[in-house]
């Protein structure tokens, strides 16, 4: 008797650790949904609607805090970089990291913060990618027709982390690799992050 | 008769059209480079190498070819470099010989984008309901089935081809001549939409190159041909060409009053807008193909 409740409860435990352990990832659907949800909310924040500058780079900010760690910074930028990323010194892959980091999130939270039209996200599915990756798929509902936008993850300390958007199709990573690889071409990286420097200083126009 | 005589003239040009530049794409993308297709590049074997290969780790890359010659495929071999990568292969790269000429056209489409099609769509959307806007977007869409019709026809896609024709049928009548749009809201009836370009694709015809044409922007070799066959499935080439041309330009507004920003949105994210439209282009039409 003794022994069977002994074992029942090393049962107990081996499963609360296993159910712990798939916690620490759970599903890739799961770790973006919650977010989309948080910033879809603040953008819907009436209190940031038509708001003074101050207001929009406080929603700025909020939208930032939360999407910031969904996604994987090294794998985009070496996916980005593509084959020239093993050319590249250890300064210029910090460079390049810190100037392509600002340029996604600048330009995209701004983009959103300036054109959202109370649009929805529905998830869809996650489907199971070679090497332990996912893709979650989404539909972005607006008027005049759905686009679809499914992100692929991957898992970096045991968290799911975006590595790549597709809106329509099109990998948004593999459109800045088609870019970067133009301009290395004729270019040396540090030319290449001067230019993405020079991008972010930029006024975003309406 | 001078209605006939227009079609007959027109017939002969697409035929024409359609015989020089099958058999320009078929020449340039048949010998040259198998890996055109699209299907089978040669980036699927590399991840089959022992990671990071010595052949992959090559700095030097014949990237810059001569216009036009096939060394422009180069880089899909070697483009797998890294192992995560392995799930992802790359695009074929489609060869850009005309970049002088399309970096011009660019240019050219975007100050029209800017200049005039943008306040035009934008006075247009301010002023105009939009259930109008969307009547009017559903209305062209189901003129416009002969084209998505036939090109799953071709295709095989016989599901694809049914659900055209259902919804045709459907919309036509109880949709007040395609006004609403009854089967676009169930999920179970969407099917992608098909054209000529995706039909030529899926019969193993490659891009051949990419070109932007002033007006109508990226196309390639072969998505050309197919946008000229699709005109001619087009119902509102029958009505007189002046008629036809007013037809088009109204629903390149109405279809742009849904779409206002996306464009700025890619050119604004992006370090080369040039770039950033092709490489965006080239990937929307290959999974267009894909589907």
């Amino acid at each position: 008797m003794r022994t069977l409740a002994r074992f029942a409860s090393a049962l107990l435990v081996a499963l609360a650790l296993l159910s712990g352990a798939s916690a620490a990832t759970g599903s890739a659907k799961a770790s973006i949904e919650g977010p989309v949800e948080s910033v879809l909310s603040i953008l819907r924040d009436p209190k940031y609607a038509k708001g003074a500058p101050a207001l929009r780079e406080e929603q700025f900010k909020k939208i930032r805090e939360i999407i910031g760690g969904l996604f994987d910074y090294e794998e985009i930028c070496a996916r980005a970089a593509g084959k020239n990323w093993a050319g590249f010194t250890p300064a210029q892959k910090t460079a390049f990291t810190d100037a392509f980091t600002e340029l996604l999130s600048n330009t995209y939270i701004r983009k959103i913060q300036s054109n959202f039209h109370s649009e929805k996200v529905v998830f869809l599915s996650e489907e199971a990618l070679p090497n332990g990756r996912a893709s979650v798929r989404t539909r972005v509902v607006r008027e005049g027709g759905d686009v679809p936008v499914d992100y692929n993850l991957n898992v970096k300390g045991g968290n799911w982390r975006i590595y790549d958007i597709h809106v329509e199709g099109v990998s948004l990573i593999q459109n800045y690799r088609s870019q970067f690889s133009q301009i290395l071409l004729k270019e040396s990286p540090d030319q290449l992050i001067e230019r993405i420097r020079k991008r972010n200083k930029e006024e975003p126009k309406q | 008769m001078p209605f006939g005589r227009r079609e007959g003239r027109r017939r002969l040009l697409l035929s024409a059209a359609l015989g020089a530049l099958t058999v320009a794409v078929a020449a340039r993308s048949a010998p040259a480079n198998p890996s055109l297709e699209g299907t089978e590049p040669a980036g699927r074997v590399a991840p089959a190498l022992p990671e990071g290969s010595p052949a992959a780790e090559e700095p030097v890359e014949p990237r810059p070819a001569p216009p036009g010659l096939p060394a422009a495929e180069a880089p899909a071999a070697g483009a797998e470099a890294s192992p995560e990568e392995a799930e992802e292969p790359e695009p074929p790269a489609v060869p850009d010989p005309l970049r002088g000429w399309n970096r011009l056209m660019f240019t050219v489409n975007d100050r029209l984008y800017f200049w005039v099609l943008k306040p035009v769509a934008r006075g247009y959307k301010a002023v105009t309901p939009a259930p109008l806007r969307i009547g009017l977007k559903n209305f062209f869409h189901n003129l416009a089935t002969p084209v998505r019709f036939l090109n799953n026809a071709l295709q095989g896609k016989v599901r694809g081809a049914g659900i055209e024709l259902g919804s045709f049928m459907i919309n036509s009548t109880l949709g007040l001549f395609g006004l609403l749009d009854w089967t676009g809201s169930d999920p179970e009836l969407q099917v992608p939409d098909e054209d000529t370009g995706q039909t030529l694709g899926r019969w193993g015809i490659g891009p051949g190159l990419y070109v932007v044409w002033p007006l109508f922007g990226p196309s390639t070799l072969r998505d050309t041909v197919g946008m000229v066959a699709d005109w001619n499935l087009d119902p509102v080439v029958y009505v007189e060409p002046r008629a036809a041309f007013g037809i088009n330009t109204g629903r390149k507004v109405n279809d742009l009053s849904f779409r206002l920003g996306d464009y700025e949105s890619l050119k604004e994210a992006a370090i080369d807008p040039y770039e950033a439209v092709r490489d965006a282009y080239l990937q929307y039409r290959a999974g267009q193909i894909e589907k």
